[in-house]
């Protein structure tokens, strides 16, 4: 039976924050924005435990926005961290140091690159153990921080600090993005989805759901990103709104491993309606029109959606390429 | 300051809030001077955010040789009251504060510090509807008052702006010029320079320097995972990777990032990665398997502020007790501390000479200071230097082969076995990070503790250690400035050299009696050698850039010289030289009411 879930509509949306305004990330951050609504939903019982990334910078002094605790750890082990705070107070409930009804949520929070790449078997040894914990990725598709280096969550055509557009090279990274759901889904955790703040109630009602289970709780947020994907930053919501209109950020989830996409576009927009609003993608336009790497990239798109609306049995139009 | 010959240096600092684009007039800045016949050393203030805050950029510029960052400030452009707040007190005598009155508030300013009034947004303005170019007429304001061609500005930013639409460069110039005759009414110029127009130097961090040093000796393989201060390496790389032929491996961490490189030295390509001391801890397994694998490697670590993140974008010298630690048990391996930009391109054709010749790793230590974070311009680049693959066969010698495997871990006399590429006829070969013999093959299952195998498992460990000695032999002694037989000495090592050298020059118009010790080949060291060399040094005192004095301690591990005056520096600020001076000052005062 299907949750009933206290997030209808935008005007549901809990006007309580427990990030304060003003931290020091850039303007338009998307990260910071999932950020804000995970927090919404799970409450002030939260303790975060945080690899290096953008987030890092957000406990700035004198800016600190949060009221929950934090925990950073090593680049590659954030889930391992949680495993410890998690066994620790499991240790203390047993020994009744403090009542069975603590409600603390552990939330793994990292970006891209610590989820998809250098804390990719950290995670895994944690959702193998059935680790009772939530992992929010923010992902901008890039190492952000250190100045947008490419990582494995770094879509075709994007350019980055290290895959910049050259004449031997002209389309920027080459190399296909990681299935991280489909990698977490052969876990076989209880719950993991895709997010996007610009669709904020479907946001929502996905942290609602993942926190009626007992185990892993795993999510990926799009996490539009001004700085490095080269857009004006009041733009963001509008970005990840065109990521999900034209395919290319579908929002689905997985329950007890079952996949269905929570938002289904009628018909498609064509990808270079979203590319070409940022600067990453911007030799694909100028001087010349790569024509082969966005046909390339629309084929993608229409092949994934193709293959979900075969297995799930809904209907979608596809972008002629 | 006034014994200081302040007709031939110039040091400024432009200060301001991140995102006012103060790294780029700084850089900026820096070109003019060093087309002007200057030579030049820069460092980059800044900060891990975004917006806000407060970041600097210092200028150093001489017409004789220099890599510090020079005595005080003579020119402040601080853009926001906080950056006047934080600088002013270091302003030289004879200097001045170029400022835009409804910015900042001049308050508690030495008299002898000229104050230069521009209205730097209101000429800003006239350009544009943000006074986004307010930076651009503190330059043409500088310019004037430094007495440099503003022309030479013109071409800087004709040069930075000119991918751009026409319109940006041609208003900046504008705004530049504005800000020029604006100060040359008020004032001549503060400075009588012979700028000489026809020399142009270009500045490089060390960062760049090392990756282009380490391409033209050869590296075909660079391996890396993004880290501040060490990312500019790997940005220059992949950007030049297909013209010149370099494979650029970006890995999932640095585990992966340091088995690449090995590997593909396995196979014969001279390969490179580079981190920061985070990084470094994660690659510090596989270089012990380097070692067992008697594979070569160059790895590069561009220091930070720690312990874990830090400071990222701070400096330190304090990853030297890693290097002297890395990985488990004993094994030969090679320190490398070039002091510049320049040196750094000349150790990177060291750093794979030796790799190579003895077959073990090799490690750079450069700073934040050098490596991100300042730049400094370079004479003529030597690229014809020697490349020496050392014992690297393509057809097996008889002995070294039973026609099927090769005796790739053979005992030599000078201890160093010959090796191949994996796939050469005749020289099948394992290289096996357990113990092993000659043929590569295991001693640690069915033959350890056998007492026939007992020798061998000893003769293969001297082998490696003793190749150290070879090495000894090439590594470089100290460099010595200053006098001999001087009452005070400064021992010092890497980039706190350059603050160290500057120092000496004015301890020596003040009459002070020291010299220095500098030293950029770290380990191994020539033990009886330096403890000679050490034994004509006055009292000593240790200059560095970490709490614990590692370069100290291990100058008596290794040498037995100890040395009891410390001048440590560990706030993330690289060391000035007048701070160097103060405590040479007060170490001479010490001295003098003990005798």
């Amino acid at each position: 039976m299907e949750l009933q879930s206290k997030y209808k509509t935008l005007r549901d949306v809990p006007q309580i924050d427990y990030l304060a305004p003003g931290g020091s990330l850039c303007a338009g951050c998307g990260g910071l924005l999932a950020v804000r609504l995970f927090h919404k939903v799970l409450g002030k019982n939260v303790v975060w435990v945080n690899a290096a990334g953008c987030m890092t910078i957000m406990v700035n002094y004198p800016l600190v926005p949060l009221k929950s605790n934090w925990l950073y750890t090593a680049f590659a082990s954030a889930p391992a961290g949680a495993q410890g705070i998690r066994d620790a107070f499991d240790i203390l409930i047993r020994k009744g140091k403090i009542p069975e009804s603590e409600d603390l949520k552990v939330v793994v929070l990292t970006g891209d690159g610590a989820a998809y790449d250098i804390g990719l078997q950290s995670t895994s040894g944690a959702i193998y153990r059935n680790l009772d914990f939530y992992y929010l990725c923010y992902d901008n598709q890039a190492y952000g921080n250190t100045g947008f280096q490419v990582s494995s969550a770094t879509p075709v055509g994007s350019a980055t600090a290290t895959t910049p557009p050259v004449p031997s090279e002209p389309a920027g990274n080459i190399q296909k993005r990681k299935d991280l759901f489909e990698i977490w889904r052969a876990h076989n955790p209880p719950y993991i989805a895709t997010l996007s703040s610009s669709y904020t109630v479907d946001f929502l009602r996905k942290v609602e759901k993942g926190s009626t289970f007992k185990g892993p709780k795993l999510y990926i947020s799009l996490a539009g990103c001004p700085t490095g994907w080269g857009y004006d930053p009041r733009e963001t919501i509008r970005e990840e709104k065109l990521a999900v209109e034209t395919g290319i950020w579908p929002l689905k989830e997985a329950v007890e491993g079952k996949v269905k996409h929570t938002v289904v576009p009628r018909a498609l927009k064509p990808v270079e309606e979203y590319l070409a609003t940022q600067s990453r993608y911007q030799h694909l336009f100028n001087p010349v029109r790569r024509k082969e790497v966005i046909r390339s990239i629309q084929e993608q798109v229409n092949l994934y959606w193709e293959e979900a609306s075969k297995r799930e049995d809904f209907e979608i139009k596809l972008v002629n390429t | 300051m006034s014994e200081k010959d302040s007709d031939a240096e110039i040091t400024l600092r432009l200060g301001a809030a991140a995102g006012d684009g103060i790294q780029s007039a700084g850089e900026m800045i820096m070109k003019v001077l060093s087309r002007s016949g200057m030579h030049v050393t820069t460092y980059n203030g800044n900060q891990s955010l975004i917006r806000g805050g407060h970041v600097w950029f210092h200028v150093h510029a001489s017409t004789k040789k220099i890599y510090s960052l020079g005595y005080g400030i003579d020119f402040l452009i601080p853009l926001t009251q906080l950056s006047y707040d934080q600088h002013f007190e270091k302003l030289n005598q004879g200097g001045a504060v170029i400022y835009d009155p409804v910015a900042v508030k001049i308050h508690d300013l030495d008299p002898k510090v000229m104050q230069i009034s521009v209205p730097l947004a209101d000429i800003a303005l006239k350009y544009d509807k943000r006074p986004i170019m307010k930076n651009t007429v503190a330059l043409g304001s500088l310019c004037a008052a430094i007495g440099v061609d503003i022309n030479v500005l013109s071409k800087a930013i004709q040069d930075q702006f000119g991918r751009k639409e026409p319109a940006v460069a041609e208003n900046n110039i504008k705004a530049a010029m504005d800000g020029y005759e604006m100060v040359k009414k008020q004032t001549r110029p503060l400075k009588n320079i012979q700028y000489n127009y026809s020399v142009r130097r270009p500045a490089m961090t060390a960062d760049y320097a090392l990756a282009l040093g380490a391409v033209a000796a050869g590296c075909r393989f660079y391996a890396a995972y993004p880290m501040s201060p060490a990312s500019p390496i790997v940005h220059w790389m992949a950007s030049h990777a297909k013209k010149l032929g370099i494979t650029v491996f970006l890995g999932e961490d640095e585990i992966s990032v340091m088995n690449a490189t090995i590997g593909a030295s396995y196979a014969g390509a001279r390969a490179m990665c580079a981190t920061s001391g985070g990084g470094f801890a994660l690659m510090q397994e596989a270089i012990g398997e380097a070692a067992m694998t008697e594979t070569p490697v160059v790895v590069v670590d561009v220091m930070r502020a720690g312990p874990s993140t830090g400071l990222p974008t701070k400096t330190s010298q304090g990853d030297l007790n890693m290097m002297l630690g890395i990985s488990q048990d004993d094994f030969p391996r090679v320190i490398l501390a070039p002091r510049n930009p320049e040196e750094s391109f000349y150790t990177a054709p060291r750093a794979f000479n030796l790799a190579e010749r003895y077959q073990v790793p090799v490690i750079i230590l450069l700073d934040f200071a050098i490596g991100d974070g300042g730049y400094s311009t370079v004479d003529n680049l030597n690229f014809a230097f020697e490349i020496d693959r050392g014992k690297l066969l393509s057809t097996p010698p008889p002995a070294y082969t039973n026609g099927y495997w090769f005796k790739r871990f053979a005992i030599t006399d000078d201890n160093i076995s010959p090796r191949s590429i994996p796939g050469t006829p005749d020289m099948m070969f394992v290289a096996k990070t357990d113990e092993h013999d000659e043929w590569g093959h295991d001693l640690s299952d069915v033959l350890a503790g056998l007492k026939e195998y007992l020798p061998i498992r000893r003769r293969m460990h001297e082998k490696r250690m003793k190749k150290l000695e070879e090495i000894k032999k090439e590594m470089k002694l100290p460099e010595i400035y200053g006098p001999s037989g001087a009452d005070i000495s400064i021992i010092t090592w890497g980039s706190s050299s350059n603050a160290v050298r500057e120092a000496l020059h004015e301890l020596h118009k003040k009459g002070v009696s020291v010299n220095s010790f500098e030293f950029s080949d770290i380990y191994p060291m020539q033990e009886d050698e330096v403890r000679k060399i050490l034994s004509t040094a006055g009292i000593m005192v240790d200059v560095e850039v970490n709490y614990s004095a590692q370069f100290a301690k291990l100058l008596k591990r290794e040498a037995g010289v100890e040395i009891n005056n410390f001048f440590l520096k560990y706030d993330g600020e690289p060391i000035y030289p007048e701070e160097v001076e103060k405590h040479i000052l007060a170490t001479r005062k010490e001295v003098h009411a003990i005798a």
